[in-house]
């Protein structure tokens, strides 16, 4: 392929991604060419579209919490430490790790002094650490849940059905008619027994969009929500979490350098850089332009 | 939300992109060949699609390609390099 060839993609590239402005820009000036000053909320948020890597993450948060809440409550307090020191080896070792090499997750709990009384805070996941969750949730309910099997049951079958919910969901492909009208069938059998079980304390915004039919909407609307998620900006936050970590040490601290002297900012604004221009295609453009003028790259 | 706020930032974002084409959307894709969704499973191999990958050696394929991309640079009134 000669340059022009590139340069007529990345060209093109570009004016798809433009065009799709235009599209909300025609919409919003036939509002204007309509006389309307103002527009409701609800006109701008059918075309904001749910990020569904949020979604995802906030149910899996909200039901992991809701499910070992629920078990703690089921234990009298002197075994309820026993109980979360049980869990959280499971979880270390079954869940995020194995036995030979077990996770370093650690399962927050708070005592209160005077009563002893061990409450939990809601628990926070980072997407793929929730996801493996949902993954292996049935060996979360039951360890918890061993000696209550009618209720293990239940939650067990409205998980799976949350499970296929987000296997379609999630899907890197348009989804055809048949699968969004199962899509729905599968959230209203999750929602009845998630609602039987944990009643109001079970809800989260998300969780209502989903019952409610409001992310059903969207699916019809524009077919594939992966393609409107903020997957990419998750995964950059990832690269740059792994970077901080891997070049630096207690933030610099006792780094022989007074203070004030030394920033890691400045480098991670420069990987944070690089890796857009090549996303953006702005770095093949600017090599293509110096071979162009005779330069070898 | 004030419709004109809206509008402002929006051609703001746009700068003169829209005035420089003049074209409207619907009409650039109902008229183009190339498919562009990058969801699309076999998009390397598919010899409309904009990431289509052609195959090394192929000189039928690479000039179809480069015929179709010409085409949609000159409809979409990007001038050409």
């Amino acid at each position: 392929m000669n340059d022009s060839f590139e340069i007529w993609r990345s060209m093109l590239r570009e004016a798809v991604r433009m065009e799709r402005y235009i599209c909300f820009l025609e919409t919003v000036r036939k509002w204007n060419e309509d006389g309307r000053d103002k527009v409701p909320l609800i006109e701008i948020l059918e075309l904001l579209i749910p990020c569904i890597l949020h979604l995802e993450n906030r149910i899996g948060e909200k039901m992991i919490t809701t499910i070992l809440r629920k078990a703690l409550d089921l234990y009298g307090n002197p075994s309820k430490e026993d109980f979360i020191k049980n869990i959280q080896r499971m979880i270390q070792r079954s869940i995020f790790g194995s036995e030979n090499a077990p996770s370093q997750w650690k399962l927050q709990y708070e005592k209160e002094p005077g009563t002893g009384n061990i409450t939990l805070p809601a628990i926070q996941l980072r997407n793929n650490a929730a996801r493996c969750c949902i993954q292996s949730i049935d060996k979360i309910i039951d360890y918890a849940f061993h000696s209550h099997a009618d209720f293990a049951t239940k939650l067990s079958q409205a998980c799976t059905k949350y499970q296929q919910v987000l296997t379609l969901l999630t899907a890197h492909r348009e989804l055809m008619d048949e699968e969004i009208d199962s899509f729905q069938d599968l959230i209203d059998d999750f929602y009845e027994s998630w609602i039987d079980l944990f009643g109001s304390e079970g809800i989260t915004n998300y969780i209502h969009m989903l019952g409610s039919g409001h992310v059903m909407y969207f699916l019809t609307e524009y077919r594939c929500l992966y393609l409107y998620s903020q997957q990419g900006w998750e995964a950059l936050n990832g690269k740059i979490q792994t970077f901080i970590h891997q070049n630096s040490q207690r933030g610099g601290h006792n780094s022989g350098t007074r203070k004030g002297e030394k920033s890691y900012i400045y480098s991670v604004v420069r990987m944070v850089i690089r890796d857009l221009l090549w996303k953006t295609y702005d770095a093949d453009n600017f090599y293509l332009e110096l071979e162009r003028k005779g330069y070898k790259c | 939300m004030h419709v004109h706020t809206l509008l402002q930032d929006l051609e703001s974002q746009l700068g003169l992109y829209y005035e420089r084409h003049g074209k409207r959307y619907h009409d650039i894709i109902s008229r183009s060949r190339l498919l562009t969704n990058h969801m699309q499973g076999n998009k390397e191999g598919d010899e409309l699609h904009i990431d289509y990958e052609v195959p090394p050696f192929d000189d039928e394929k690479k000039n179809n390609t480069r015929t179709l991309l010409l085409v949609s640079v000159l409809s979409e009134g990007l001038g050409l390099t």
